[in-house]
């Protein structure tokens, strides 16, 4: 297990930002999602050791409350906000915070250069890094977090402002870390897409507590009586035949069915023998990680 | 590595966190002040003119020892030499020195640690830097010390680099016997350039820690200096008649310590009202304006760093 929390909370004077927050977060890539203001930053911060909290967390086997500069050594950070050094160049700004996490100040310096390239931005090391553009400065940070190649990565909205080329360019850096380069990753976001591109699991947060978490297959395979039927012949029929049984057929082909609650894929069987349609494909319709998000966020809270 | 290998590759290196880390922001923070073309100007500005000074002076000194003609050299230096000599005796010549010069060190000082120490924190406040370094195994300490030797580096590289040159000059010119005899003044005269050091630095770090903008932090670390310096001569000169009010205004406080340190004869002290000065009025003046500065701070870093 690479991250754990027990019974997590987290007050700022009356605003609850974590509400007992119990999770186990394995290896790979895993989604952090969740509305503005659900608590992902503030579960980062405490999770960095920044921000005390009641509750009990380990991170790679560390407690980040009792030995916070264990576990920054071996993670790396990707704040969300603004927030490089002004007035350094780009590779400059690199090879400082690798020196920070305890690097020779040679090794750094090279390893910069390295990172600077790995994130495209090795013609712009010697920039001052207050003029990169903000794609720019995304890329930047995420060359912070990886230049003393930490075994796990918090990255916080990493696609924040990018545009859509930006993104996915962003997004397969990320992703290959993950799946080349075996490292760990939370990520952090309120785009979906963002994340089931990358992860493998989700966390669902919802006003400072987990509503949902588990492998994101898992979490879309759930049934929503909702199927897609190509047939060969007779498709004024079926679809009456369809309406007849209490279902409710698109006028398009294939055709998305909505069975009746109680209803199984018999009665796209049924409809068939009494239009004497010919199904050539049946299938079931995944819920999107969407429909699993919304029912998340507008369920009653438990709390 | 080819230069445009654009793969990731595994660091395979081992990271130690340890207190450099406070070395690595000096460094840094350093490379990055000395861009500023005042600050540059002003800390190489200060030990030029000692040595400029002093090698006249020594320089007039040495040519008076020696016996040459005249011809080629202007005709009163001998005779300045034999004068300045005879008046403070060969120690007593690099403490005056010293403490004529000290006063416009201390006032151009408070140039010097504005503009260098105003940025240092109150730039990573602004810029939201303060997330990016404490996501790193630094501790508090670390940035804070880190700060700290970036201003000492231009404080010290002003104020304690004249006395240093002045000493140098005086050995080179002196002639055999002048480093070690003239040892004890020059250790003295770095006791108020040190002082000096800490309490402009962790006031204005101190400063720095209270705003967001550099400019303010400017403003609030000279209005802080000239509001003490002109209360403490308004207390002490019209309100009380009492000279101990001077303890108020850090200046006072440490020119009455410089005078203390490097005592010349009475008649060449211009000011004596400053010397009226209670002395450990003036080092529990000095202690308390730096132990409060450093308070300030401490309490200030830590508030910071939780909302970075």
């Amino acid at each position: 297990m690479i991250l754990q929390t027990n019974h997590l909370s987290k007050s700022f004077g009356t605003t609850v930002a974590l509400d007992d927050v119990t999770l186990e977060i394995g290896a790979g890539a895993t989604g952090l999602l969740g509305p503005n203001g659900a608590g992902k930053t503030t579960l980062l911060r405490v999770l960095l050791g920044l921000l005390p909290a009641k509750g009990t967390a380990s991170v790679l086997g560390v407690d980040p409350m009792r030995s916070p500069r264990e576990v920054r050594a071996r993670l790396g950070y990707m704040p969300e906000s603004e927030c490089l050094v002004p007035g350094l160049y780009g590779v400059d700004t690199v090879s400082f915070m690798g020196r920070l996490a305890g690097m020779p100040a040679r090794a750094a310096f090279k390893r910069a250069h390295e990172v600077m390239y790995f994130v495209g931005l090795g013609e712009e090391r010697y920039r001052d890094a207050s003029e990169y553009s903000t794609g720019m400065q995304q890329r930047l940070k995420l060359a912070i977090a990886l230049v003393h190649d930490p075994e796990l990565l918090f990255l916080d909205e990493p696609t924040n402002g990018l545009d859509p080329r930006g993104r996915d360019e962003m997004l397969t850096l990320i992703a290959e870390l993950a799946r080349d380069h075996q490292k760990h990753i939370l990520l952090s976001s309120h785009l979906l897409k963002d994340v089931e591109l990358v992860c493998r699991e989700v966390v669902m947060l919802r006003g400072g507590s987990v509503a949902r978490r588990g492998d994101i297959k898992e979490l879309t395979a759930g049934q929503t009586g909702a199927y897609l039927v190509t047939v060969a012949n007779h498709d004024a029929e079926f679809r009456a035949s369809l309406t007849e049984l209490g279902a409710v057929a698109s006028a398009k082909s294939p055709v998305h069915v909505v069975l009746p609650l109680g209803a199984t894929t018999e009665l796209i069987f049924e409809a068939s023998r009494r239009s004497q349609a010919r199904v050539k494909g049946l299938m079931a319709v995944r819920r999107s990680l969407e429909d699993v998000f919304l029912d998340a966020v507008e369920e009653p809270h438990a709390g | 590595m080819p230069v445009d290998d654009a793969s990731y590759r595994a660091w395979d290196g081992q990271a130690r966190p340890s207190a450099m880390a406070s070395v690595a922001i000096a460094s840094t923070m350093v490379r990055r002040l000395l861009r500023q073309r005042l600050l540059k100007a002003l800390v190489i500005f200060a030990p030029v003119i000692a040595c400029v000074v002093a090698s006249l002076v020594f320089g007039l000194i040495a040519e008076g020892k020696v016996r040459i003609d005249g011809a080629g050299r202007p005709p009163s230096a001998p005779d300045i030499a034999s004068a300045v000599r005879t008046m403070f005796g060969d120690s007593n010549l690099l403490a005056y020195l010293n403490r004529m010069f000290f006063p416009s060190l201390l006032s151009l000082a408070v140039i010097v640690a504005a503009f260098a120490g105003a940025p240092l924190i109150a730039e990573d406040r602004r810029s939201r830097s303060l997330a990016l370094y404490f996501s790193r195994p630094i501790r508090h300490f670390d940035y804070v010390a880190g700060k700290f030797l970036t201003l000492f580096f231009f404080l010290g590289l002003f104020l304690l680099a004249p006395p240093i040159c002045m000493y140098l000059t005086d050995c080179a010119l002196s002639g055999e016997g002048t480093a070690a005899a003239h040892l004890g003044t020059f250790g003295r005269s770095l006791i108020p350039g040190a002082v000096a050091c800490c309490l402009y630095g962790a006031l204005a770090i101190g400063v720095s820690s209270l705003v967001e903008r550099t400019n303010h932090a400017v403003l609030v670390f000279f209005g802080i200096i000239m509001l003490a310096f002109f209360a403490g001569n308004m207390l002490a000169r019209g309100v009380f008649r009492d000279p101990s009010w001077l303890a108020v205004s850090p200046f006072s406080a440490i020119q009455r310590i410089t005078s203390d340190v490097l005592p010349i004869p009475r008649q060449f002290v211009q000011d004596n009202y400053v010397a009226s000065l209670d002395l450990s009025a003036a080092w529990w003046s000095v202690s308390l304006w730096t132990g409060g500065s450093l308070a300030m701070l401490i309490w200030r870093i830590r508030k910071v760093e939780v909302v970075a």
